[in-house]
């Protein structure tokens, strides 16, 4: 005979007891991760507040530094001195403009029965135009400066072996032959030719003059002033 | 009720508390969400916001500085041509003149008698342009020395064209050469310079 000594009949209460022990520590998980974004945002309201502060204070120095070099560049009419610049470069490029070294290239190239009675360096508008350039540093363009040339020559083996000597030269390039014509027993003729006074490239380039002056940098507009830089 | 339902119900106070726990945890959460969140989102884009907005002032700022300082230098570079390389058409002309006789003079050219001079306002800019026109006798080797005695002097002067006007006997040519310089000229300029 089996005699129950037990207060209240038996329950399994084990799984009942698990799912508290999940409920607990759920419970912390969440209050944890809330607890932490409180105090994040708490420090994060005012670590942002004081952050945009610093910015702001950032942005009014930038505008009143930004205001004060506008002002002075406004003061300094750049459309002027960039024209100013541009002549003056176009005047130290004559000053450089390498003449001894176009005479010894010209004269290696010349045979003996052509001479040559003006040289004039164009620039390409002026071509363009058909007007005669006496300004050889601003002509020259890429490198290579457009040389037209009146000479004579006392037969046509002569100049075409001009043709066939600037076509082969390396310091010269496309020869032209605009006009000729037989005058007095020679052939009187009009050569346009273009020069390269750096050299091709693995020729060492003319000498330059001594004391040219430095090249003046021309600045950019800016693109609210109303255009391109002259 | 069930057995089962009647069980957790009689034995409650093992897992209500975790539960009420667990809902407070949650209810937090909520509340950050609804609250918080949003205004820390908003602070948030303010902050990208004005960052942006400095950002964009530094740039522009540094570019208008810059431009500043490079047009501060061009003006330094100008100023400078003029006053050490340049000059006054009183302080430079009769140097230049007389530099001009003397290399021709060292050149072996010969009958450099007459001279002409003609001045060319540079529109718009302080600058008068100066050229100089003579007729001179040579050979071709006196020519080659005197452009490059020209291409050596330190004074600004521009060798502009050089013409073969007549092929004279023992190699001697007629030469016609033109230079020119160019002089400060503030009075006619009406501007900066």
């Amino acid at each position: 005979m089996t005699v129950n000594l037990a207060g209240r009949p038996f329950a399994n209460t084990r799984p009942l007891r698990r799912a508290a022990a999940a409920l607990w520590v759920l419970g912390v998980v969440l209050a944890g991760l809330a607890g932490w974004l409180y105090w994040q945002s708490l420090f994060g309201i005012e670590g942002k507040r004081a952050q945009i502060v610093e910015i702001e204070r950032g942005i009014a120095t930038e505008r009143r530094r930004l205001a004060n070099a506008e002002s002075s560049l406004a003061g300094m009419d750049l459309r002027r001195q960039n024209t100013e610049a541009s002549y003056l470069n176009a005047r130290i490029g004559e000053r450089t403009f390498p003449w001894s070294g176009l005479f010894e290239h010209l004269a290696q190239v010349l045979p003996r029965k052509v001479r040559l009675f003006s040289l004039a360096p164009q620039a390409p508008e002026q071509r363009g135009a058909g007007r005669r350039s006496r300004r050889p540093g601003s002509t020259v363009s890429g490198g290579r400066v457009y040389l037209q040339m009146t000479g004579a020559a006392e037969s046509d083996e002569a100049l075409t072996e001009l043709l066939d000597r600037l076509f082969k030269d390396p310091w010269f390039a496309s020869p032209s032959l605009p006009t000729e014509h037989r005058q007095e027993g020679v052939i009187q003729f009009v050569l346009g030719v273009y020069y390269l006074p750096g050299g091709p490239p693995t020729a060492l380039a003319v000498r330059p003059p001594v004391a040219p002056a430095p090249r003046i940098t021309e600045v950019p507009l800016p693109a609210r002033s109303g255009g391109e830089a002259p | 009720m069930s057995r089962i339902a009647n069980l957790w119900w009689e034995r409650r106070r093992l897992w209500l508390p975790a539960a009420i726990f667990v809902a407070v945890g949650l209810a937090l959460l909520l509340g950050y969400q609804l609250v918080l969140a949003d205004r820390l989102g908003l602070q948030s884009g303010a902050l990208a916001a004005r960052r942006a907005e400095l950002d964009d002032l530094s740039r522009r700022r540094r570019a208008a500085e810059a431009m500043l300082e490079q047009a501060t230098g061009t003006r330094a570079a100008v100023e400078h041509l003029y006053a050490d390389r340049l000059g006054s058409e009183a302080s430079r002309l009769t140097a230049v003149m007389l530099e001009v006789k003397h290399l021709a003079r060292r050149a072996g050219l010969a009958g450099m008698e007459a001279i002409s001079y003609g001045t060319d306002p540079v529109p718009g800019l302080p600058l008068v342009r100066k050229s100089i026109t003579f007729s001179a006798e040579g050979t071709y080797a006196q020519l080659r020395s005197f452009v490059d005695l020209l291409e050596q002097t330190p004074s600004f002067l521009s060798l502009d064209e050089i013409r073969v006007e007549d092929e004279a006997q023992g190699g001697q040519l007629r030469l016609q050469v033109r230079l020119s310089t160019l002089f400060v000229n503030r009075d006619e300029s009406g501007g900066q310079a």
